[in-house]
């Protein structure tokens, strides 16, 4: 039949059409880019050429532009084999390419268009007509042949996907390489691999990784060094070394595994788009005197991927040493905003205790009579006071919390005494709003597992909020502990305003606030419920509202029981 | 009946009028000292019954201010109420070890603080006035 030359710089596929065209009988040369494709094609004359567009040094355009204009090899047909075909068609023409294949392509369409550019009967014809003819003796014996060379193939190619997937999921990098030089080993069939990454200066070898067949055979952990003989070639010369003993070159004998003689060696670059990094060897292959030409295009393709899992070693340990870096910078950066918002609350609340005093000292009457509407002033102003003293509290928790500096200690606790003193705080504040302040008394509750501090909290910015937005009606407080295993569930409920159905998700939010409650809320930093959202999340429970528009909202939160109490619960 | 002495020391010169006036009208007399060293040459002359302390002071802070009265003989005893803006996380237990009886944070509620001061001079009139946080409900 007819020889081709197939170009693609993926020696998969190369190995693909090798085999391919191989079974349709015709020789097959061998070209990893366009540069090399052109000296092929100058020096061998092939009949046809199949190309790749999207190569490294030359790609297929050039390639074939070259070609055209050479008068001793411009008249070559070519078929592009490529991935991107609708672009490619634009370009063909000018080019005279008149067939162009889509990768990945049925090998009976490949050699269909093969058949058809070299002026011969496809090759879909020639099966029927072979099977027309009957069970000839002839084709009866070569088509299971051709079949089981293709099986092979196919099981190295399966090996191969195995391998990449196998490759892909394994995180850790030195893990990585070893699976990858042990499936090398074994894909290929040899009684020993090794691996060697070269350090950032292209010296020494920074890594090196060893498989062998026989786990029982003490392994050589000797590192040769990266130029040492034959590894040296590889290295300067960028291409593989395959050698069958006897060897002219001694330096082989030294990567004997275990110091028996060695009887075959192939070794291939590792080479990324543009360095030389590695190599990849193996000793002695097994079941055979050499390693054959399929070998080395395997170990090629092998060398391929594992330049891709090199790749992430390099890129993982870069993230790795990055996010460790932000991680440092963003502590202190955290640390940073700690100390000045607790710088800056400090220096706010000096002057702000002044103001306070003074105000108390007029409103207490210390300082001489005044009149109802002084009075009725003051009290705003000491309003307000109070009001700023609890944002600048706020601003310190929240600063705290991202800074994952929050003190916070739990024990068992009883919500008793804490309901029993809210409901001693805020009585008299609800009576002069003339709503009422209902507590459920937990009695006869188990404790919780809480930081009574943060506790109180909680309930006090939730008991505040509701007062805020109650005008008339009731605000109530209790404790329930059936709804969750294990979990106590605290309810604040009122019969104010309400959320809108778009706040009640972003009411939790860092500086949130309801637009249109901004007249009765404005006072604040929108702060209160996310403070409230991370002290109960530090407990390992959970906050969410329920509400309707006009029709009041509740806020429920639970905080997990007492370890015993839980116990108890479960009857264990 | 002598009005039990209160020593004010406190850098901020219109707080130091404005705790003046609020513990006069509760029948106090008062002294002032404006840094750490000058407050503990005036607690030695004057001999108050109770110290009001800020924490931020010239010359070395409150708590250099309570290290030195323990190893002064008649101010080992001088019961110290810490009054400051600074921050109770850290700064309030450090204030209670160092044997302060109480610690406030500015703003201070005037009415507990007052409490504070009546039950440690022992003329209280009522029972457990505690400082800003009531204590724990541990179990």
């Amino acid at each position: 039949m007819a020889r081709i030359l197939a170009v693609d710089d993926r020696p998969v596929n190369l190995q693909f059409l090798v085999s391919l065209l191989g079974y349709d009988g015709h020789s097959v040369l061998e070209a990893s880019d366009g540069q090399e494709a052109l000296d092929i094609t100058r020096d061998q004359h092939p009949d046809l050429i199949i190309t790749d567009i999207e190569m490294p040094v030359m790609d297929g355009y050039e390639f074939v532009t070259h070609l055209r204009n050479d008068p001793g090899i411009a008249g070559t047909p070519v078929i592009f084999y490529t991935a991107h075909a609708g672009e490619a068609k634009f370009v063909t023409q000018p080019r005279g390419v008149a067939r162009v294949l889509t990768k990945p392509a049925e090998p009976e369409m490949i050699l269909n268009t093969v058949s058809s550019a070299l002026g011969e009967p496809s090759f879909t014809d020639r099966q029927m007509q072979s099977a027309g003819a009957g069970a000839g003796v002839e084709s009866a014996g070569k088509i299971p042949d051709a079949l089981i060379a293709l099986q092979a193939v196919s099981l190295r190619l399966s090996a191969l996907i195995e391998l990449g997937l196998e490759l892909a999921s394994e995180r850790d990098p030195q893990r990585q390489l070893d699976r990858f030089c042990s499936s090398a080993r074994s894909i290929i069939g040899s009684s020993y691999a090794a691996l060697g990454i070269l350090d950032d200066e292209k010296q020494s070898i920074r890594i090196f990784v060893a498989s062998t067949h026989d786990p029982e055979k003490k392994r050589n952990h000797y590192i040769p060094p990266a130029y040492h003989g034959v590894l040296g070639t590889v290295l300067t010369e960028r291409r593989p070394v395959r050698l069958r003993t006897p060897f002219s070159d001694v330096g082989v004998l030294d990567l004997s595994p275990d110091g028996s003689p060695v009887s075959s060696f192939l070794c291939v670059p590792l080479i990324s788009p543009t360095d030389v990094y590695g190599w990849l060897y193996l000793v002695d292959k097994l079941g055979a005197e050499e390693f054959s030409a399929d070998d080395e295009r395997l170990a090629r393709t092998l060398a391929a991927q594992v330049t891709i899992a090199y790749e992430n070693v390099v890129l993982y340990e870069t993230a790795a040493r990055n996010a460790e870096e932000l991680d440092k910078t963003r502590c202190q950066e955290l640390e940073m905003k700690d100390q000045f918002v607790s710088h800056v609350s400090h220096e706010l609340r000096s002057p702000l205790a002044v103001i306070h005093q003074f105000v108390t000292l007029m409103l207490d009457g210390l300082v001489g009579g005044i009149t109802p509407e002084q009075r009725e002033n003051l009290d705003v102003v000491l309003k307000n006071t109070l009001q700023l003293r609890e944002m600048i509290s706020d601003l310190l928790d929240i600063t705290r919390a991202e800074a994952g500096k929050l003190l916070f200690e739990q024990h068992g606790v009883s919500l008793l005494p804490l309901f029993i003193e809210l409901e001693r705080n805020y009585r008299e504040r609800a009576a002069q709003k003339g709503i009422l302040f209902l507590v459920q008394e937990p009695r006869g509750l188990p404790l919780v597992y809480a930081d009574p501090q943060r506790l109180r909290q909680v309930l006090s910015n939730l008991i505040e909020n509701a007062f805020k937005f109650t005008k008339r009606g009731k605000v109530t407080i209790r404790a329930t502990w059936d709804e969750q295993p294990g979990f106590m569930r605290i309810t604040v409920s009122d019969t104010g305003c309400g959320i809108s159905k778009s706040g009640l998700r972003l009411v939790f939010n860092r500086l949130y606030q309801e637009e249109t409650t901004i007249e009765l809320s404005r006072k604040g930093l929108g702060l209160g419920l996310h403070i409230c959202e991370h002290l109960v999340s530090l407990h390992g429970g959970r906050i969410w509202a329920e509400s309707r528009k006009g029709q009041g909202s509740t806020f429920f939160f639970t905080v997990p029981l007492r370890f015993e109490e839980i116990r108890k619960g479960r009857g264990i | 009946l002598t009005r039990k002495k209160i020593l004010i020391v406190e850098d901020d010169q219109d707080m130091r009028r404005a705790l003046n006036v609020r513990l006069r009208a509760n029948n106090y007399d008062t002294a002032f000292a404006s840094d750490a060293i000058v407050a503990l040459s005036i607690a030695k002359k004057e001999r108050p019954d109770l110290i009001l302390l800020d924490l931020g002071l010239p010359g070395g802070d409150g708590f250099m201010v309570m290290e030195r009265m323990k190893n002064i003989d008649s101010l080992s005893c001088l019961p110290v109420i810490v009054v400051s803006a600074r921050d109770p996380e850290g700064n309030k237990d450090r204030a209670l070890s160092a044997g302060a009886e109480a610690f406030f944070q500015k703003p201070v509620d005037n009415e507990k603080l007052i409490a504070a001061i009546r039950c440690s001079l022992g003329d209280a009139d009522q029972v457990s006035p505690i400082a800003d946080q009531v204590s724990p409900i541990k179990v």
